[in-house]
């Protein structure tokens, strides 16, 4: 009974995410989802990708990335360059597409991690606000450097971009996304980031590696980013240089502070959110941008600390006494043969 | 040579549009330690309404301008109601938000903006559409060393210098001045030894909004055009330059808006997206070399 | 053989010379304490021997090894630790966490194993929280083990600073002022923890600290500072009845103490 209990607690998520999936695909079956929310919901899917990513910098980090729409920008063209340039009308393509679409993905993450290293490097030794705004001058040269390369479209963009990701798709990697981040949070790597979000000097004092830590920081929130963008490319199938402006990362900023940065909860909520809102408000035409710009400053000035308030739900955060609990499946290891050779 | 010179020409009148803008960047972040994102849209407001003043004293429209004096008050009535609007922003959305982290004074800023931008959008008697802007300065060309550089650009860049050593003299030897620069060292302090601060925050935000109308003015005047979206790049260009001169700091908004424009026109000139990115490559190699600005100053946590 | 040899440290901030002329050779296991008046360039010298500030002059050699130019991680990693004066905890963490950040760097699961959350990651962490949590026993702390460090009482903050030093596994506990702004009854505790601790931990101590009835009985060293300059140095008896000691510092402040 206990071990049911625990069973339904462990895999109780992943569960509900095949439910929702199911629920989702009858909605469409039955037409009440038309393909035009199914696009809303894909895009909700990206954003939520890129404001977690954007959270493991600026929440949990303590850094402040302002131009997160540059990573995502590299991974949109990394992943096409793929699928479109290289392997588009090929045998290989036709026979496996999906192997051609997660190789584009990983080449487009790693593209923007790799970036994310080079500018990491040099100015991670800036603090604050001109660490941010050098990350917003990087967005920006990234953009103008995507509409100076011909091959790729240049200003106009690339068109064609196989559609190969589904609402599926999406669902698997923002589940993905959001159960690597967790644990990772919930490690040594996650304290080291949150320590120095508390209080730099501490924790170099503690024998940290800041440095290390922020660029790494850095490079798996940029290679999560790459992934979105390259989802993102694969969804609209058209992405141009001007997609990827300061508004984008702006957008994404919005969304975790307004769902309350330091949170995963948050970030999903805020994503999600403000994604569907604008949509819901088109019967106001113009002024649907009006409402929804007040709607924000309202948020953050009566509930600053963002929609959920730093709260976590419970399978998106790891207790201490979880560590204790029996394993589900075989005997409980003695734990301290590891750490003290056996001592205890 | 010719064309170097007309490039300098042009330089320094976008640079003093950054500069003067950059200013007004540069003012709110020293003394309330946010980022105004809506910044650039209080030029937009200025162009805006200048553009509606002007209309309104068509009657003394003779010969394609306006009369001196009726330019003079034209440009002070949108001075007036930028700085207002500047002001009321402030009070209404960041005021409450003063002693939250900075970044959700951010965040608020980018939804102010993108209410800035879309309201006047939304209303039917302005809408998104962009409106030519009506010619205030008398018009000639002059041609130096074979470079012609007209009257407007020289009214634009000698009203940008004036306005910058105005504000200058004005931070380093007024009352007001003196209690700005003591808010914006120690706010607490300051209201400890019986300094306004909200007054002073709130005068910040005038001068602010004040500026950036003369700088959507000369914008506009150089670019005969005016629409809702004018003032988000622009905004963001003149943080640039207020971060490549040392942010908080007047003299470096100044120098950094002029460096800016002039590096733009004559990047552009080999290419307009190089143009456009000129201003970001110069910010990161000026930041990697200097980490505070030009003339910023560095400041060490104490241990 | 002393395990930290300090000689000739001094450090030049513009024109103003901060600490002229440090020199001590710390035993394995002493307890130092270094006093002075105000501005005397304390809190200085542990920058210093925390990497944090690099010296003018002179030579830090922990072991053997020169540690001048290192960076403070290395510091820490090499195992000279301190604690704040100004108390720096990571705020919005629990103490558990807290005390769980400082073994960042003992940590050999791989980024990999804690993205996946292996059996092997998990059966570490488990460790690790049973270490940390007999260290917080140790310091009566185990029952607030999941509170936020912001919402600890001002003592417990100071314990749990040490509690933190400590999970480095140092070999030089550097004390910034560990009872300063605390009550009586608690300074008895604090001189109880730290005498405690040299016996457990098998550390050396560099103490700095203004409360000379809490300094005399457990320091086995005391060196005087006063506008950067070593004014004297011995045992907490010769030091108190050096005359330059009373007039410059002690005045007649410990003898209120004492009486």
């Amino acid at each position: 009974m206990k071990k049911c209990l625990l069973l339904l607690k462990k895999f109780g998520p992943l569960l509900g995410s095949i439910l929702f999936y199911a629920l989702i695909m009858f909605l469409r079956r039955e037409k009440i989802l038309n393909g035009y929310y199914m696009q809303v919901l894909m895009f909700a899917g990206v954003n939520v990708m890129m404001t977690v990513s954007l959270n493991l910098v600026n929440g949990f980090t303590g850094q402040f990335c302002i131009g997160h729409a540059g990573f995502m920008s590299l991974g949109a063209y990394g992943s096409a360059v793929i699928t479109t340039l290289l392997f588009k009308g090929t045998e290989f393509a036709a026979a496996a597409p999906i192997a051609v679409f997660l190789l584009g993905l990983l080449c487009g993450g790693i593209a923007a991690a790799l970036v994310g290293v080079l500018i990491g490097v040099p100015s991670l030794k800036l603090k604050g606000d001109y660490l941010a705004i050098v990350t917003l001058a990087f967005g920006e040269i990234v953009r103008a450097l995507l509409r100076l390369i011909q091959p790729i479209g240049g200003a106009r963009g690339m068109i064609g971009i196989p559609n190969y990701a589904n609402f599926g798709w999406i669902m698997f990697f923002v589940v993905l996304t959001l159960w690597l981040v967790r644990n990772l949070i919930y490690s040594p790597f996650g304290r080291a980031f949150i320590a120095i979000r508390d209080n730099e000097i501490a924790a170099d004092a503690m024998g940290i590696n800041t440095t290390r830590y922020k660029i790494l920081s850095f490079c798996i929130a940029a290679f999560i980013a790459g992934v979105a963008g390259g989802l993102y490319a694969h969804v609209l199938s058209f992405i141009q240089p001007d997609s990827f402006s300061f508004t984008k990362s702006s957008d994404f900023l919005v969304y975790l502070y307004a769902g309350g940065s330091g949170s995963l909860t948050g970030s999903v909520i805020g994503a999600v959110l403000l994604t569907i809102l604008p949509e819901m408000l088109r019967f106001l035409a113009d002024w649907r941008l009006v409402l929804y710009a007040l709607i924000l400053v309202c948020v953050m000035l009566y509930r600053s600390e963002g929609l959920c308030g730093g709260k976590e739900v419970p399978f998106l955060r790891i207790k201490r006494e979880s560590l204790y609990q029996e394993p589900l499946f075989g005997r409980r290891r003695a734990s301290s043969e590891h750490e003290e050779g056996g001592q205890a | 040579m010719a064309t170097i010179l007309q490039y300098l020409v042009y330089g320094l009148q976008l640079g003093s549009v950054y500069a003067l803008l950059a200013l007004g960047y540069t003012m709110v972040y020293g003394i309330v330690g946010m980022i105004n994102t809506a910044h650039g849209d209080f030029l937009m407001i200025g162009a805006l309404g200048t553009f509606f003043i002007a209309k309104l004293f068509e009657n003394f429209h003779v010969d394609g301008t306006y009369p001196m004096l009726i330019v003079g008050l034209i440009i002070l009535i949108a001075m007036v109601i930028t700085g207002g609007i500047a002001v009321g922003v402030e009070a209404i959305a960041y005021r409450p938000l003063r002693n939250k982290p900075r970044m959700i004074a951010l965040i608020t800023a980018v939804g102010v903006s993108m209410f800035l931008e879309n309201f006047p959008r939304a209303l039917p008697f302005i809408g998104p559409n962009p409106r030519p802007f009506p010619t205030l300065f008398i018009n000639r060309t002059f041609r130096v060393l074979g470079a012609s550089i007209t009257s407007t650009q020289v009214i634009m860049i000698v009203l940008a210098a004036l306005t910058m050593v105005a504000l200058d003299r004005f931070v380093a030897k007024t009352k007001i001045g003196g209690q700005m620069r003591a808010v914006s060292m120690d706010k607490d302090a300051a209201n400890l030894m019986g300094i306004n601060v909200n007054k002073v925050i709130s005068i910040t935000f005038f001068i602010g909004g004040a500026l950036a109308a003369v700088s959507g003015i000369c914008y506009a005047s150089a670019y005969p055009q005016v629409e809702v979206y004018m003032g988000s790049w622009l905004g963001n260009m003149s943080f640039v330059a207020a971060v490549l001169g040392g942010i908080g700091d007047i003299r470096g908004a100044m120098l950094g808006g002029f460096i800016l424009g002039i590096a733009q026109i004559f990047a552009t000139a080999i290419n307009s997206t190089f143009g456009y990115a000129v201003g970001f490559i110069i910010l990161i190699i000026i930041l990697l070399v200097k980490p505070a600005g030009i003339m910023g100053k560095l400041t060490i946590e104490k241990v | 053989m002393s395990i930290l040899e300090v000689s000739n440290l001094s450090i030049r901030f513009g024109g103003l010379l901060a600490v002229d002329d440090f020199n001590l050779s710390l035993e394995r296991n002493e307890l130092v304490a270094v006093i002075g008046p105000n501005g005397a360039g304390k809190t200085t010298i542990f920058n210093m021997l925390t990497g944090i500030y690099r010296p003018t002059t002179g030579t830090i050699t922990l072991e053997g090894e020169n540690m001048v130019g290192l960076k403070p991680y290395q510091f820490a990693q090499r195992g000279i630790t301190r604690t704040f004066q100004n108390i720096r905890l990571f705020s919005n963490a629990s103490v558990a966490d807290n005390v769980k950040m400082a073994a960042t760097m003992h940590t050999t699961d791989n980024l990999a194993q804690c993205l996946l959350r292996t059996p092997k990651m998990v059966r570490n962490e488990r460790a690790l929280d049973e270490k940390v949590m007999r260290l917080l026993e140790r310091l009566n702390m185990a029952d607030k083990a999941n509170l936020l460090a912001k919402n600890l009482p001002y003592g417990d903050q100071r314990r749990l600073e040490i509690a933190r030093a400590l999970m480095t596994d140092p070999k030089i506990l550097l004390l910034d002022e560990p009872v300063a702004g605390m009550i009586t009854t608690e300074l008895e505790e604090m001189a109880q923890l730290v005498k405690q601790i040299r016996e457990d931990f098998d550390v050396s101590i560099i103490m700095i600290e203004h409360h000379m009835n809490f300094v005399m009985p457990i320091a086995d060293r005391i060196k005087v500072l006063d506008f950067g300059k070593t004014i004297a140095e011995g045992t907490p008896e010769v030091v108190q009845k050096d005359p330059k000691v009373i007039e410059a510092y002690l005045g007649g402040a410990y003898q209120n103490v004492d009486a």
